[in-house]
């Protein structure tokens, strides 16, 4: 077994690792690094409830520090990983100092897309991804004002949502035909925009953004790309993320749109792992895959201890994550987005129902609205791979679980 | 104090029973894993959810809402978010009836790995 791991990067990923890998009873050395300042915490509620419930950055810690000490794991917190040299048994941190490792685990997850640099340091436009930005943006959101949210992803939609609760006047405008498009699909996402509607937000679609106005260094308006100028107080900017694959390309790991691991989330190079955003691995469905998701960051960790500390590997499950938007929650497994029909059970008006893709009598994808306990059922069904017929399931009568057991 | 819960017809293997004795802070689950039965609390120590909403396998009821799932025998979470235990309580089986003392509920240490 290796003496010493270093993991870079200290969030979901990489604090997961360090634990798994004491619970599958490693002994070595634990180097947990990480840029940021904070103790290692979750970042969902960043987005939801620490932006409208008051949570503080001790509610959203994954653990405190003396769990660290206790597990012998060695937080560097506030500290960047400059290189790493696989074959040299080693990584730099931006001090100088160098760490030895004879295995290295890459959680370095994604950074944020931004605008182009024309709209830097005008006051008044927001980034979400950190607990800092969190704080920043709450502190704008308590104040109130006109938000525009620019691009209505997962992350935009949840934090038009959250403003709006706010009690803000909320406009987001997406470059695609519906919020969520990737996740949902055109039936479902038409689905999510009238949702937002109803509570309140207006929503653009097929509507980009051309120009950010401001006066005095602050944001005054946006411009779309539809020719409308919609004042704007607060604009928060939710268009995508890019894997930090900059360690990995200096060390001549094989990278496409993210660092290629294996299934065991090993990369090209034998005495490197990767685990979470920062990943490119073999999809459940076939292809390969980037997931940015708590699931993936949680499980492929535990993927990458077992790994090192030579236990048995988890069977992979189907990809799998949730979003909760005003008093809706939402959950998604595999993909609908290639579906030409959905199957709807257990209908309950717009706020509740079950929607599922089948391929050649296999759920491909399935997505719940406010249904979580169909989700456990349906998650189980996907992972076991399991063959349903259409009619049944479709069938309200016929209860979900009865099809686990056939 | 001992308390029917169900009769062992309504908890086949693989089965989850939800119980509610007055205010869901105090309800509690009950499972059958192969023939054994486990009991514990129904509320998830990460978020205000019921467990038995969720499935059993391998001896851990997993939580709907982000996946944590808690160990039958001990109530510990073996996956975040929640890093919390839930109760333990007694159960016993008399004749064709299950019982759980509501009483008995106890957070236990975390077991050695
Ligand atoms: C606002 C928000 C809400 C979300 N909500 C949900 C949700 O509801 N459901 C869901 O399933 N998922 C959600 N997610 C996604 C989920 O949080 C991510 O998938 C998860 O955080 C990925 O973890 P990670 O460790 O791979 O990457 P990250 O969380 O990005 O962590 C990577 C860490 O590495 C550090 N790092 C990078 N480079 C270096 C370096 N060279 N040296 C040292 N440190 C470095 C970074 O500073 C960062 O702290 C949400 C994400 C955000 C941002
Ligand atoms: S409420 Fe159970 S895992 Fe979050």
């Amino acid at each position: 077994m290796p003496k010493s791991v270093v993991i870079v990067g200290a969030n979901l990923a990489g604090a997961c690792a360090a634990e798994e890998l004491r619970d599958m009873g490693y002994e070595g050395e634990i180097h947990l690094v990480g840029e940021e300042n904070a103790l290692p915490y979750e970042r969902p509620p960043l987005s939801k409830d620490f932006l409208y419930d008051g949570l503080t950055a001790e509610d959203i810690s994954l653990r405190d520090n003396a769990f660290y000490s206790e597990k012998k794991i060695n937080l560097v917190l506030g500290s960047r990983v400059t290189s790493i040299h696989p074959d040299e048994g080693k990584v730099c941190l931006q001090n100088d100092t160098e760490i030895a490792a004879d295995n290295i685990v890459l959680c370095t997850g994604a950074k944020l897309n931004r605008l182009a640099s024309e709209f830097d340091g005008i006051d008044g436009i927001y980034y979400l991804r950190d607990l800092e930005d969190s704080i920043r943006l709450r502190d704008a959101l308590t104040k109130g004002g006109d938000v525009v949210v620019v691009g209505m992803g997962v992350i935009g939609a949840e934090v038009a949502a959250s403003a709006s609760k706010m009690g803000c006047k909320v406009t987001a405008i997406e470059y695609s035909s519906a919020p969520m498009l990737r996740c949902l699909g055109d039936d479902l996402g038409a689905w999510s925009k009238a949702m937002h509607e109803a509570e309140g937000v207006r929503v653009l679609t097929n509507t980009g953004l051309a120009d950010v106005k401001h006066e005095n260094g602050h944001v005054t308006a946006i411009e779309t790309t539809t020719g409308e100028k919609i004042p704007a107080t607060i604009v928060i900017v939710g268009i995508g993320v890019t894997p930090n694959v900059e360690l990995a390309a200096a060390a001549g790991i094989e990278l496409d749109n993210g660092i290629v691991v294996d299934m065991d989330a090993r990369t090209s190079v034998s005495t490197v792992y990767a685990a979470g955003d920062v990943t490119m691995q073999p999809g459940y469905y076939g292809g390969k895959v980037r997931l940015e998701t708590y699931d993936n960051a949680r499980e492929q960790a535990r993927c990458v201890a077992a790994s090192i500390a030579g236990e048995e590997q988890v069977k992979r499950r189907a990809p799998w994550y949730w979003t909760d938007q005003f008093d809706v929650n939402i959950q998604i497994v595999g993909s609908v987005n290639d579906a030409s029909d959905l199957i709807y059970r257990n209908r309950d008006g717009e706020r509740s129902f079950t929607a599922i893709a089948l391929e050649d009598s296999l759920i491909v994808g399935a997505v719940t609205v406010n249904r979580p306990q169909d989700m456990g059922v349906l998650r189980r069904i996907a992972d076991r791979r399991i063959e349903v017929d259409a009619a049944k399931i479709a069938d309200d009568q016929i209860q979900l679980r009865t099809f686990l057991s056939a | 104090m001992f308390v029917k819960i169900c009769s062992k017809s309504e908890l086949p293997e693989g089965g989850v029973f939800r119980f509610d004795p007055e205010t869901a802070e105090k309800a509690i689950v009950v499972c059958n894993e192969g023939g054994e039965y486990y009991a514990i609390g129904d509320k998830c120590s990460h978020g205000n959810w019921s467990l038995a909403e969720g499935l059993l396998e391998n001896c851990h009821l997993e939580c709907v809402l982000h996946g944590s799932s808690f160990n039958l025998k001990t109530g510990w979470p073996d996956k975040r978010p929640a890093t919390k235990p839930v109760k333990v309580f007694t159960v016993k089986v008399e004749g064709d009836d299950i019982l759980v003392d509501i009483e008995s509920g106890v957070l236990l240490e975390k077991p050695d790995a």
